[in-house]
């Protein structure tokens, strides 16, 4: 049970590079897709032809940025939250070490008592394998 | 021609993910591990923020390439058709 619960955000932003690089990452891309450019080429769907848990994800995006929301949750459902993930890193990466640290420390303690991300990354796999086996993507 | 060294590209890639893929979930755990799959774009950067201690700078060369490469092959491609489509202006831009 504590190995599930273990944090996944909290050591993230603990790193202000590693924070910094994912937020910027994450909006490049976003960008890129907007303006119809390539962004990040899935490796997994590029062999396999199978898409990732997180493709349609940056589209998905795309499209709730531009207020379309029920397109974008058709696109994919986890994009108001994956939004917020990366939303959250990024605001934590540009905050005063002091300040990010407290930050730190009292997300490792939600992660762990709630264990919110196991069960976001755990729903995030459940989801990708209904649209895989039953509703299909897109 | 073109089709085929896609796919060669294409396969590298995807085991220098792997590889990488791998070192992540040794590394960090299942969590971090199951968020490297879902998002390959984290596992990209872990394995750069990590590269020296986990040995890994060779093959985070080779995958970097091997985006940038994917990355303007296919800008080329989008700026032809655009271009081709409607002389759009907003691609002198980025071009």
């Amino acid at each position: 049970m504590v190995k599930i619960f273990s944090p996944v955000l909290a050591p993230i932003i603990r790193s202000r590079w590693e924070a910094l690089a994912i937020s910027v990452a994450a909006v490049l891309h976003v960008a890129l897709i907007t303006v119809g450019l390539p962004g990040w080429q899935c490796p997994i769907k590029a062999v396999t032809g199978v898409p990732c848990p997180g493709c349609f994800l940056g589209t998905a995006i795309s499209l709730l940025l531009k207020g379309k929301l029920q397109q974008s949750l058709g696109m994919h459902a986890f994009a108001p939250i994956v939004v917020l993930g990366v939303g959250f890193i990024g605001v934590a990466s540009l905050l005063p070490d002091t300040v990010r640290l407290s930050v730190v420390q009292k997300t490792a303690e939600i992660e762990r008592r709630t264990g919110i991300t196991a069960i976001i990354l755990f729903g995030l796999l459940f989801y990708w394998s209904l649209r895989l086996f039953w509703f299909g993507f897109g | 021609m073109l089709g085929v060294i896609s796919n060669i590209v294409s396969i590298v890639a995807w085991i220098v993910g792997i590889l990488v893929l791998i070192k992540l979930f040794k590394k960090e755990g299942v969590l971090k591990g199951i968020l490297g799959i879902i998002c390959m774009l984290y596992t990209f950067i872990w394995g750069w923020m990590h590269h020296k201690e986990e040995g890994i700078t060779t093959i985070m060369w080779v995958w970097t390439a091997i985006i940038i490469v994917s990355m303007v092959f296919g800008g080329v491609v989008a700026s032809s058709i655009a271009s081709s489509a409607a002389g759009s202006s907003y691609l002198s831009l980025f071009i």
